[in-house]
């Protein structure tokens, strides 16, 4: 006969019993894919065990004396006068499966709350401003940006020098260093320029293009795109208002294929072009904070495009939560680089999530299509594999009893049916 | 209802994925996907594909109450959630389908039971 206990343990101290729930009754648990599953049992409402229940306290289901389930206490029904009712003498625990401890935190923004701009979104890939860039190449400075030798070259003779508007006389062409200020293999680089705001300054101004299409990313939010032409080329610019400190521009920049130059290597440059300035009261450009040179990293065309893997989206959010305090406990099974079976991660281009959702719902997002997760029976250990990799083939057959007489000879006693169509 | 060509919202605009042979089978189902944090087309993209391998064709939930005969075929032990287990499918095949709810309870008298959720949940 098979055999169900529970064990009361404090979150604190998980390994050791507290109480032993021998008299509840009613027990349900479900243990949901991807999900926080659910438990609950009743105790008659003079039970001493209730008095012993805290808050946040678990309680440890094993079935045969193996942990199958660990339920977080969320709620007590307690039915104080009911004379028509037997149950008024009961007490309801509800919970949910422990992994939904994940749901007692947030996900917040990378910066203080108190910058600007206002972050909406959390960002988890190559334009956020805690993104790790220090394997990333510097870039070469090809030309200034208005250098006729570089407008005037092959299959663009005639064409403007450079965009029209562009406001920096200083202002430098940059790519990745396997270009020069004539050719360029076609493709997608990826930049990012990190510059410090004074403290003089609340609005920076910012100047952008691209040969052939770029798209401009501050503080890992996107903001504008910029597409070379040969009429009226223009540059994009934006005013955003800053918190003094340290801020990141990303640039994704595009270098078509140009079938006629691609194919003698003669003339297709590609290129960012990007200032900074830090504005002034009257939104008068006074000074140069960021120019596209040397000083920023490139990621010449790689394939896939940067990015983050689901362990250290996880890993990120998990880590800045128990640096706010919360999460006790909790530890993870797997790491940037591979699952909790210790199979390589993919590697996602962009993850974003609502900043305030709680830390459940967003991972339950990634388990729509990234990931799998659960938190193993009995410990606060954070288990997550690669979608599609939670469990094995059993070879377990669920099947009708055989002999009509024997209902041994059978495991499934209710089989349906729910198809969609 | 299943669908097989989504019309997706990112932060550059709109998309519109499809998943052909389903619209060749089914004729078109549209549906919305609400991607609005989403920064790049390539994930974006991405993603709507991947919904669709989920829910652009027909889906069955299947929902069993099992009374195992032993150690080898008790659930959260001999098989727990997301592994495969042998089941009967719609036209009567045994086929191993993975566990995406597994349920445990114990009735007054001591009696355990238990129900297991398998393939798609349909919610």
């Amino acid at each position: 006969m098979t055999t169900v206990r529970a064990t009361l343990r404090r979150r604190a101290d998980l390994a050791t019993v507290v109480t032993d729930l021998a008299n509840a009754k009613g027990w349900r648990w479900q243990d949901r894919l991807n999900d926080a599953g659910a438990a609950s049992f009743v105790l008659a409402g003079d039970d001493p065990d209730l008095a012993l229940i805290e808050p946040s306290d678990f309680v440890v289901i094993e079935v045969d004396g193996t942990a199958v389930f660990t339920m977080v206490v969320r709620e007590l029904e307690r039915v104080a006068l009911d004379p028509g009712e037997e149950a008024a003498q009961l007490t309801t625990v509800t919970g949910l499966s422990s992994v939904a401890v994940l749901d007692e935190v947030l996900v917040y923004g990378i910066r203080p709350l108190w910058c600007w701009p206002v972050e909406d979104d959390r960002l988890f890939s190559w334009p956020a401003f805690d993104y790790d860039d220090s394997a990333w190449p510097r870039p070469a400075v090809l030309a200034r940006w208005d250098d006729p030798t570089y407008w005037a070259e092959g299959s663009v003779v005639g064409a403007p020098p450079a965009p029209t508007d562009f406001p920096d006389p200083d202002g430098t062409w940059m790519w990745a260093d396997s270009g020069t200020w004539q050719y360029a293999p076609a493709g997608t680089c990826y930049f990012r320029g990190v510059f410090d705001v004074p403290a003089a300054y609340n609005k920076v101004g910012i100047y952008f293009a691209a040969d052939d299409i770029g798209h401009i990313y501050f503080d890992g939010q996107r903001i504008g795109d910029n597409t070379w032409s040969l009429d009226n080329w223009r540059t994009y610019n934006e005013t955003i208002e800053v918190t003094p400190g340290l801020h990141v521009i990303g640039v994704e920049a595009t270098n078509a294929y140009d079938p006629a130059s691609d194919a003698s290597g003669d003339h297709n440059p590609g290129g960012v072009l990007c200032t900074v300035y830090g504005l002034g009261a009257g939104g008068e450009r006074a000074e140069v904070l960021l120019r596209s040179d040397a000083q920023w990293v490139v990621l010449p065309y790689p394939d896939p495009p940067p990015g983050m893997t689901p362990g250290e989206v996880i890993g990120h959010c998990v880590r800045e939560a128990q640096a706010r305090g919360g999460l006790a406990g909790v530890t993870l099974s797997f790491s940037d680089d591979v699952d909790s079976d210790g199979t390589a991660w993919p590697l996602l281009g962009d993850v974003s999530t609502k900043i305030g959702y709680d830390l459940l719902t967003f991972v339950k997002e990634l388990a729509n299509t990234y990931i799998d997760f659960a938190m193993a029976p009995g410990s606060l250990t954070l288990h997550a594999w690669v979608h599609d990799g939670r469990g094995t083939n059993t070879g377990v057959a669920l099947h009708p009893a055989t002999d009509p007489t024997d209902p041994a000879s059978g495991n499934l006693r209710v089989l349906k049916y729910n198809r969609v169509l | 209802m299943p669908a097989n060509a989504l019309l997706v919202r990112w932060v550059g605009g709109w998309l519109e994925v499809t998943h052909p042979p389903a619209i060749t089978t089914y004729g078109r189902r549209e549906a919305f996907l609400d991607l609005s944090a989403q920064q790049s087309e390539y994930e974006a993209r991405r993603l709507a594909e991947a919904q669709l391998v989920a829910v652009a064709g027909v889906r069955t939930a299947t929902a069993v109450d099992v009374a195992p005969v032993g150690p080898a075929d008790l659930p959260f032990v001999a098989y727990g959630t997301g592994d495969y287990v042998g089941v009967p499918n719609w036209a009567g095949t045994a086929q191993a389908t993975r566990v995406v709810a597994l349920a445990g309870a114990v009735d007054d008298n001591g009696q355990v039971t238990f129900s297991v959720d398998l393939s798609d949940q349909v919610t």
